[in-house]
């Protein structure tokens, strides 16, 4: 026979058994004596637990028990709970529970948390208006497409093109503002006179007259069939503005900048008959120049729409704020470059954020000319090596690294910067292919050296 | 034990809602008279969870003054006897978590006891009874929380399952379930007290 349950016992005895569960448990009590005698000791336990728990206070207790509930709550000022001023002790009551303080407390802390964290994803966005600014500035200084012809979708480091290739040729007419000056070296009305400081803002650096805007260059098409590719030589450097301002004071001749004067070594860039001084002076400063791969990447990134091949894209936000073109910038497949935008954005989520990052930091780096914002760039690509060991763009990070391990170090040479520069330098070179970045960067270690 | 009847605070469900209507209007007379009827059985439960008449006392007076904060959010209507006992089983909670971290001796089970034991039946009757009942009281005190609340609603104020189910916030299920683990786990706890075999 199957016992009453302790629940059912209880239910009974509390008369909460209904209909046909009350007429089942009482069938089962008249044949069990067991049961009947559980249910009779549950019953008993309860009138003694009421017995031992009830107190009667006395009759004169609760006739001064609503004068005492009054006088507490006249004590505490309360206006009755119509009132609003309640709901707001109410809130305040709710608050004083240690369970909910602590609930609340908890909230807070993730939020504060999720806004640490997000601050830590170093996430550094130039602000959108200066985007704009410079992006339009770039577009002004674009010479027209020399080259029309399609290019093929991927090719390394292209041959150099040869030193007679012929001239880029003069601006289209009707071209915007400023645009114009591409053709013949017509001061710009803006890039010319402005430049942006540390603090990201426009100044002007120099009178109207004193400063001439240099055309970019252009990468001219090699002679050859019209439907075959052209390829044109990856720029080596970049003056730095350091650098020409050097020069500039040097020649006494600020503003007088010279036609096609040469930037980036390679026979695709060598004028014909350029001052071999000039030349001297410029292949003297590049070498602490800055890459100029690393520089185009920054700048393009901001170009839309992206160029046609072969097209010079001029200035990035540091020479255009400065008058000062880094030269033919591509990002199409003639002047493709290991690390281009494109090849970062085909990273996955995280490495990509960081790549991202990086080369922000380094156009900021670029634009303040500074040894710190040089080490945040560095640290930032450093980050980035993690995600991208092992692969194709390794090289690439690496070189960006060194690079602005160098810059910093260039700029604020301490002990600490050049173990830095000396790590970076090494760990390029100790996996760098041959190629035009890896001569760069032996020229840097053989400045660091010296 | 006595029945809902016997324990009735003798207020008709529509003079119960003409009250909490004019109170929430801010008649301090009609409240006044809300805590006449329903004191007696808020200083039971008051007592049955406390078991000190101090406590009970300052419990109860403070279920009243919450109830006057917060009855112009009370719904006309629902019984007012289960959302007063849902206060005074709250304030007894926050008593009980407030003297687990300061623990307080109290001298009211000997002030009973000696109460008990100052009448004029025979005194090894009382004696025994009084002894019965400082055990049970014990071992009602060692129940957890949730299960002295619904057991002092079921036994002491005799409540229904709805209503006690209303006053503790829980389905009328887990009333059923948790009266009988409760009242389960006093009869053990009062077995291993007496030193009685299962």
């Amino acid at each position: 026979m199957n016992h009453l349950s302790d629940e059912q016992l209880s239910a009974l005895a509390d008369g909460a058994l209904e209909g046909r569960a009350r007429g089942e448990a009482e069938r089962h009590l008249s044949a069990c004596a067991e049961c009947r005698a559980a249910l009779a000791g549950l019953v008993a336990q309860d009138r003694t637990l009421a017995s031992a728990l009830g107190h009667d206070p006395g009759e004169a207790y609760f006739e001064e028990f609503a004068a005492h509930v009054g006088g507490r709550i006249r004590a505490a000022g309360l206006q009755g709970a119509q009132s609003r001023g309640t709901e707001v002790r109410g809130l305040a009551e709710w608050f004083r529970s240690p369970r909910k303080l602590a609930l609340v407390t908890a909230v807070a802390t993730v939020v504060v948390g999720a806004g640490i964290v997000m601050l830590a994803t170093r996430e550094v966005r130039v602000p959108a208006l200066r985007e704009k600014e410079i992006e339009g500035r770039v577009e002004q200084s674009t010479p027209p497409a020399v080259n029309e012809a399609p290019q093929p979708p991927a090719v390394g480091f292209a041959a150099p093109a040869p030193a007679a290739a012929p001239a880029r040729p003069p601006a289209a007419g009707g071209a915007q503002p400023g645009a114009a000056s591409a053709g013949g070296g017509v001061p710009s009305t803006r890039a010319v006179q402005m430049r942006r400081n540390a603090a990201g803002e426009d100044v002007a650096v120099r009178g109207s007259g004193g400063f001439a805007f240099r055309p970019p260059r252009v990468a001219a098409r090699p002679p050859g069939p019209a439907d075959q590719p052209a390829y044109v030589q990856k720029p080596q450097y970049v003056e730095p503005l350091v650098a020409a301002k050097r020069r500039d004071a040097a020649t006494g001749a600020a503003g007088a900048v010279p036609e096609e004067s040469p930037r980036y070594g390679g026979p695709a860039v060598a004028p014909a008959k350029a001052a071999a001084s000039q030349v001297a002076a410029d292949q003297s400063d590049a070498r602490r120049g800055i890459g100029a791969a690393a520089d185009r990447i920054a700048v393009a990134e901001k170009a839309r729409p992206a160029p046609a091949a072969g097209q010079s894209l001029a200035a990035g936000r540091e020479s255009a704020a400065a008058g000062r073109l880094l030269g033919p910038v591509g990002r199409g497949p003639a002047l493709q470059v290991r690390g281009a935008p494109e090849a970062f954005d085909g990273l996955p989520t995280q490495p990509r954020t960081l790549a991202q990052n990086a080369r922000r930091l380094t156009a900021l780096a670029v634009t303040m000319d500074v040894a710190p914002a040089w080490d945040s760039a560095a640290d930032e690509w450093e980050r980035v090596i993690e995600g991208v060991q092992g692969g194709p763009l390794e090289s690439e990070t690496r070189f960006q690294v060194a690079r602005a391990r160098y810059q910093a170090w260039r700029l604020g040479p301490d002990e600490k910067r050049s173990a830095r520069v000396t790590r970076a330098l090494d760990a390029f070179l100790a996996h760098a292919p041959r190629g035009a970045e890896r001569d760069t960067v032996q020229g840097w270690r053989r400045e660091f050296d010296r | 034990m006595k029945t809902p009847a016997e324990r009735s605070h003798g207020l008709e469900p529509g003079r119960e809602a003409d009250l909490v209507r004019a109170a929430q209007g801010g008649d301090h007379a009609a409240f006044t008279e809300i805590v006449r009827h329903f004191q007696r059985p808020i200083y039971r439960v008051a007592y049955a969870l406390t078991r000190n008449a101090a406590d009970a006392d300052d419990l109860a007076q403070e279920t009243f003054v919450r109830a006057y904060q917060a009855i112009g959010r009370f719904r006309v209507g629902e019984p007012l006897h289960p959302w007063l006992a849902r206060i005074a089983v709250n304030l007894a909670y926050s008593l009980h978590r407030r003297r687990r971290r300061r623990p307080e001796t109290s001298i009211e089970p000997l002030v009973e006891a000696g109460r008990q034991w100052a009448g004029d039946d025979d005194p090894a009757e009382r004696a025994a009874e009084a002894e019965q009942h400082r055990r049970l009281a014990e071992a009602f005190a060692g129940l957890s929380h949730e299960h002295q609340a619904v057991l002092a609603l079921r036994v002491v104020e005799d409540l229904s399952y709805d209503d006690i189910a209303h006053a503790l916030g829980v389905p009328t299920g887990t009333v059923m379930s948790r009266l009988s683990r409760a009242r389960a786990e006093l009869r053990a706890r009062l077995r291993a007290r007496t030193g009685e075999g299962s």
